[in-house]
């Protein structure tokens, strides 16, 4: 299984969710090869030329996460003066702005990467996220630098649009989240809903100074965002809307996102709830039509990932599929009431003891984790089929649509668990 | 303002009895106790402790965290904060102010409204740390608090060779206040001192059993007995401070005086007050000093990629048997095991993971300074009550930094179960160097447990320094040994590939020793099995082509005496290679091809390869990372082949341009050109893997210069 990612990466991710954002890595190389690989893996930015365009130094022919490669000296004597060299390489980019994360060992250091910048004149190209996030939960790091890049970013109070929101809590290290977001911009337009910005899944600093606009700010998963939510509602006053079903994973948590969503907005999910059965319909007439009617019944399985999404998803697994909860493990970062509706959940189903139950001390059908832990499970034989529902597999370069949330997520789900009745 | 002095001099209650009478005078004051004892502000809180900054950041979250948890309304409404430390002889008090000092900047202190912000810091130790309230976005000014003990004084000049060293010639020093211990002629000295150093003694504070009183009811001197001498002397100070915040050009240059001074001081001798000769920094911390130093990153080739924390684990997950903890972040655990999984997802169809095989102590910013050995220590055990019985530890960046003495902990579990194995790999992250040396190190620790007793047995063979990473299917794990079971040869071990500790134990029942390639670390690693096992390693390494794949079968046959099946299963493959290529040449004949090499030492396999195919090498352009086994002159000189050195991505295109390669094949992962181009890397054992790379350069030729995903239209 691989080791959950810490705050060090998630910081360096949500950086990277931003469109016109870059994550700058004040520490060794060693640090940095890992992260620009992942990063364009998760969101890619890439583009012709980019080879002989970042040829330079800080990027050395890769355009993501270039970094300061600080060495022993600079631990001992502090790496001031890297920081300088660097800014007017980082900043000569006009539709770019930096944001420093430092690596674990910098943390230690302290250099004063803000005054740096500030002394550089180029405090309207880059920032730095001051706290050492090692070892930190990914997902509250992830919402913390979000957050930090908004405050930095500071966009001017507007005058609210009426039936418009703000979409918080997708991570881009989330399964395909571009087709995720897709999928639930459709859903809020089926509402009769705009969405104005998604900070943290792909919009850029432009679509932020737009996002105070918002009426209201709408939460996927609420570990990416719980910060970023109240900061939006204490500055500019948008309220958010968050569901305790959990994000909307699998048929029935989207239609309780929705039906939270409208309510609160004053509209009508009809439209959403139309979907979710014609989708349902679909479901039905293939698994009757399958030549061995619905062999997933009572299968077991392991789901692993960030509160959020599994207590939806074995909810759904349960009730929809009859399915049983083997061993479930929230990841670190999570709220406490979703940690509690997950026990009682479990509870319900007679499967308290799957929680934090160890997930390889058996064989189970089915294994719902991130990329890594689902392949290597199934390709060691622990499970019968591993589905990536979470930090995704680096493995495979994927095309066609994966997400886990929304109504194209129950489909990607339901593929994945019926590819291997 | 900062009031320094050595320990237990009297600095805190100097300072919270200026404090009080600064609020007094109508000023917003923060005091902020710089002192692991952590006892500056009492005297201001009726006599309560506040919790640390320190104790504070250790437990709580860096976005959970709030300026009002840990600044405290005191007496006269003065802020209090006070930093705290770690245990003594555990992290860095030092590197505790700092992260003190950036936790309340996080947290908005500067947003306050204050007028004066007093520091009470510990000055036995100027480094980094402590010197943070020097610096000039803190303390404007600085008192050195000084009784007329010799060691007080002492360690005043330090303070004055610490401001020397911050602020160079901006006069930075308020003065000296003198807190006497009621030693006889104790002005004396301290006048002296002052006289030659040149700063004013702004107030004598005499001894007084009315410090106690006041002590011990919890309140400052000033607040009790308002009219008494000494709380005078603090309204000295106090008048002082206010004065210097009218006009800074009261604060005076340092001074400082070098040891033979000093010594002339403590004899009683008067010093003329001229300033010593280069004083550098004395008593300097590893972890918390801070000093401007001139380095960039202007070139590839003074970069390192990578970490030999990374290389260390790579090599130590090899063995099955054992798990690896790395001693540091999170992060560095999980990249690790990502990466090994990504490489281990590629291959397929393994049973038993290596990157199951990694642990972390998950080592958070606290560390810095209350030390990770507890984390270490906890960790070990867990895993042994787990049951695991074999570890090694690989320190990381983090736990090098802070100078973690890994070694001892481990040694001391080590010594409770004396049946487990423990190895300690300090590689500290890219301190030591990048991957190839952490790797080596891997080696030089697992090398331990060879039994040097065994004798060799026939017919088995080692494999040494075996890497195969990022390749699909899992044909490479069996084409090394594939070579030695078609002669009918057991590998004994292959180290560092995949392996036992048993295996390790039993590396000299080996016959012959072969390295997987001959690139730095396998060579190097080649050098430590030779010198630390006692083991003859072959000079060659395994065959990669035809021609290392005769000698290969000349040298295996005659050392095992089965030459003739050597020579057959020789001739065999010969036979395959000679038909493939024969095919293959057809459209790779008399083709040009340039080569960008930036890393591959080895390639001698691509040059027969490509010779073989009837193609011409016009040029081989050398990155500057590169490291050959052979200067290029003499490798591609002698061979009529062009090369270059420090060849960069502009050279490469240029030399397209002006020289025209039908092919061109690079090893940096360059995909934008615009010719016919491909990327490569050393193939697996054998001709197997040479072929098939033949069979793509021939399919180059047929398939488009540039492929539809890469056209803009």
């Amino acid at each position: 299984m691989t080791i959950h990612p810490d705050g060090f990466t998630g910081a360096l991710m949500a950086v990277e969710s931003f469109r016109d954002g870059r994550a700058v890595l004040h520490g060794p190389g060693g640090c940095r090869g890992y992260h620009c690989f992942v990063a364009p893996k998760c969101y890619s930015k890439a583009g012709h030329g980019d080879y002989e365009k970042y040829s330079v130094p800080y990027f050395f022919g890769h355009p993501r996460v270039p970094c300061t490669y600080m060495d022993e000296e600079d631990y001992i004597h502090g790496s001031g003066s890297k920081i300088e060299e660097s800014l007017p390489v980082l900043c000569s980019e006009n539709d770019v702005f930096n944001v420093f994360i430092r690596s674990p060992g910098a943390a230690l250091i302290g250099d004063n990467i803000s005054d740096a910048i500030e002394r550089a004149g180029c405090s309207g190209k880059a920032m730095a996220v001051e706290e050492s996030l090692i070892s930190q939960p990914f997902s509250s790091s992830y919402d913390h630098t979000v957050r930090k890049v908004i405050q930095w970013l500071d966009p001017e109070k507007k005058d609210t649009i009426p039936g418009t929101v703000n979409i918080l809590g997708l991570p881009i290290t989330s399964n395909d989240w571009e087709s995720a977001l897709e999928d639930l911009r459709h859903l809020l337009d089926l509402m009769g809903l705009k969405v104005i910005s998604s900070p943290g899944a792909g919009c850029s600093s432009l679509d932020v100074k737009e996002s105070v606009a918002a009426e209201f700010n709408v939460i996927v998963s609420s570990e990416y965002c719980a910060r970023t939510a109240v900061y939006y509602e204490e500055r500019y006053g948008i309220p958010a809307i968050s569901c305790d079903c959990g994000a909307p994973v699998g048929f029935d948590a989207v239609r309780e996102w929705a039906e939270t969503i409208a309510s609160r907005v004053g509209k009508s999910a009809v439209l959403v709830e139309e979907l979710i059965r014609d989708r349902k319909e679909m479901v039905f007439r293939h698994i009757k039509g399958s030549l061995y009617t619905n062999k997933v019944k009572c299968n077991d399985f392991v789901a692993m990932g960030d509160g959020s999404v599994i207590l939806p998803l074995i909810g759904w697994l349960y009730d929809y599929l009859g399915m049983v909860p083997a061993s479930v493990t929230p990841s670190p970062g999570g709220d406490d009431s979703t940690a509690s509706r997950i026990r009682s959940l479990l509870k319900s189903m007679g499967s308290e003891d799957a929680l934090h139950s160890d997930p390889q001390s058996g064989r189970t059908d089915f294994v719902f984790a991130d990329g890594h832990t689902a392949e290597s499970l199934e390709m060691t034989g622990h499970c019968r089929k591993g589905v990536d529902i979470g930090f995704p597999s680096l493995a495979r370069t994927r095309f066609l649509p994966r997400p886990i949330y929304g109504i194209s997520g129950a489909m990607y789900l339901l593929d994945e668990i019926f590819s291997r009745e | 303002m900062a009031m320094y002095g050595k320990g237990g001099i009297g600095k805190s209650t100097v300072s919270a009895n200026i404090s009080y009478l600064l609020a007094g005078l109508g000023e917003k004051v923060l005091q902020i106790g710089c002192d692991p004892k952590h006892d500056s502000t009492r005297l201001l809180l009726d006599g309560k402790e506040q919790t640390t900054v320190l104790d504070y950041i250790r437990r709580t979250a860096p976005y959970d965290r709030r300026l009002e948890d840990i600044v405290l309304n005191g007496v006269r409404g003065i802020r209090c904060v006070e930093a705290g430390g770690p245990e003594p002889g555990i992290g860095c008090a030092g590197r505790g102010i700092l992260s003190t000092f950036d936790t309340l900047k996080n947290l908005g202190i500067d947003e306050m409204d204050l007028s004066v912000k007093l520091y009470d810091v510990l000055g036995d130790v100027v480094c980094g740390g402590f010197a943070v309230p020097l610096r000039n976005e803190y303390a404007d000014g600085v008192y050195l608090v000084t009784s007329g003990e010799f060691m007080s004084v002492y360690a005043a000049n330090n303070i004055l060779k610490g401001i020397r060293n911050f602020d160079k010639g901006i006069p930075r020093v308020a003065g000296i206040i003198l807190n006497c211990r009621g030693m006889e002629n104790e002005s004396d000295i301290v006048e002296r001192f002052a006289e030659a150093v040149g700063l004013p003694i702004v107030a004598r504070v005499p001894r007084s059993g009315l410090f106690a009183l006041a002590e011990s009811a919890g309140r400052t001197l000033a607040e009790l007995y308002p009219d008494s001498d000494e709380a005078k002397e603090f309204g000295k100070v106090a008048a002082h401070i206010l004065g210097i915040k009218e006009d800074r050009k009261r604060l005076l240059e340092s001074r400082p005086l070098d040891d033979a001074q000093m010594g002339r001081i403590a004899k009683g001798e008067r010093v003329a007050g001229e300033p010593a000769g280069d004083l550098s920094e004395q008593g300097a911390c590893r972890i918390c000093m801070r000093r401007p130093s001139e380095k960039k990153v202007s070139a590839e080739n003074r970069i390192v990629p990578s970490c030999a924390t990374a290389g260390a684990v790579y090599g130590c997950i090899s063995v099955s048997d054992a798990v690896t903890i790395v001693h540091g972040p999170r992060s560095c655990a999980h990249i690790m095991s990502a990466l090994k999984s990504i490489a281990e997802i590629k291959r397929g169809d393994r049973t038993d993971l290596q990157s199951a095989r990694i642990r972390s102590t998950e080592m958070d910013d606290t560390v810095s300074v209350f030390g990770g050995a507890g984390s270490l220590e906890q960790r070990i055990r867990d895993l042994i009550l787990e049951g695991h019985k074999n570890f090694f530890v690989v320190t990381s960046c983090v736990s090098g930094i802070i100078g973690d003495n890994t070694i001892d902990v481990v040694n001391a579990i080590s010594n409770e179960h004396p049946e487990m194995y423990f190895r300690v790999i300090e590689a500290d992250g890219n301190i030591t160097g990048d991957m190839g040396n952490g790797y080596v190190a891997s080696a030089d620790a697992m090398l331990d447990a060879v039994d040097r007793s065994l004798c060799p047995e026939n017919m088995t063979v080692n494999i040494i320094a075996e890497r195969y990473l990022f390749r699909r299917g899992g044909d490479s794990d069996l084409r090394a040994p594939g070579l030695f079971s078609e002669l009918g040869i057991r590998v004994n071990c292959r180290f560092m590939y995949d392996t036992t500790l048993d295996s390790i134990k039993g590396l000299r029942l080996g016959k012959m020793t072969f390295m997987a390639s001959n690139d730095t670390e396998a060579k190097r690693i080649a050098d430590l099995v030779k010198t630390r096992a006692d083991i003859r390693i072959e000079e060659e390494p395994l065959p990669v082509g035809l021609g290392a794949y005769r000698r290969f079968h000349e040298r295996v046959g005659r050392a095992f005496g089965i030459e003739g099946i050597a020579k057959d299963v020789y001739l065999r493959g010969e036979r395959r290679y000679l038909s493939e290529t024969e095919r293959l040449r057809k459209k790779l004949e008399g083709k040009r091809v340039l080569i960008e090499n930036r890393y591959t030492a080895d390639m001698d396999w691509l040059l027969e390869l490509l010779s073989d195919l009837g193609t011409t090498v016009i040029k081989i352009g050398m990155g500057p990372r590169h490291m050959w086994k052979q200067h290029p002159e003499l490798r591609y000189g002698e061979m009529g082949i062009p090369f270059a050195q420090d060849y960069s991505v502009g050279t490469l295109i240029s030399d397209i341009s002006e020289l025209e390669p039908d092919i061109v094949l690079t090893d940096s992962g360059l995909t934008s050109l615009d010719v016919r181009s491909i990327g490569y890397i050393r193939p697996d054992p054998g001709i197997e893997g040479v072929l098939e790379y033949g069979r793509r350069l021939a399919n180059l030729m047929s398939v488009p210069v540039v492929e539809g995903w890469r056209r803009r239209s």
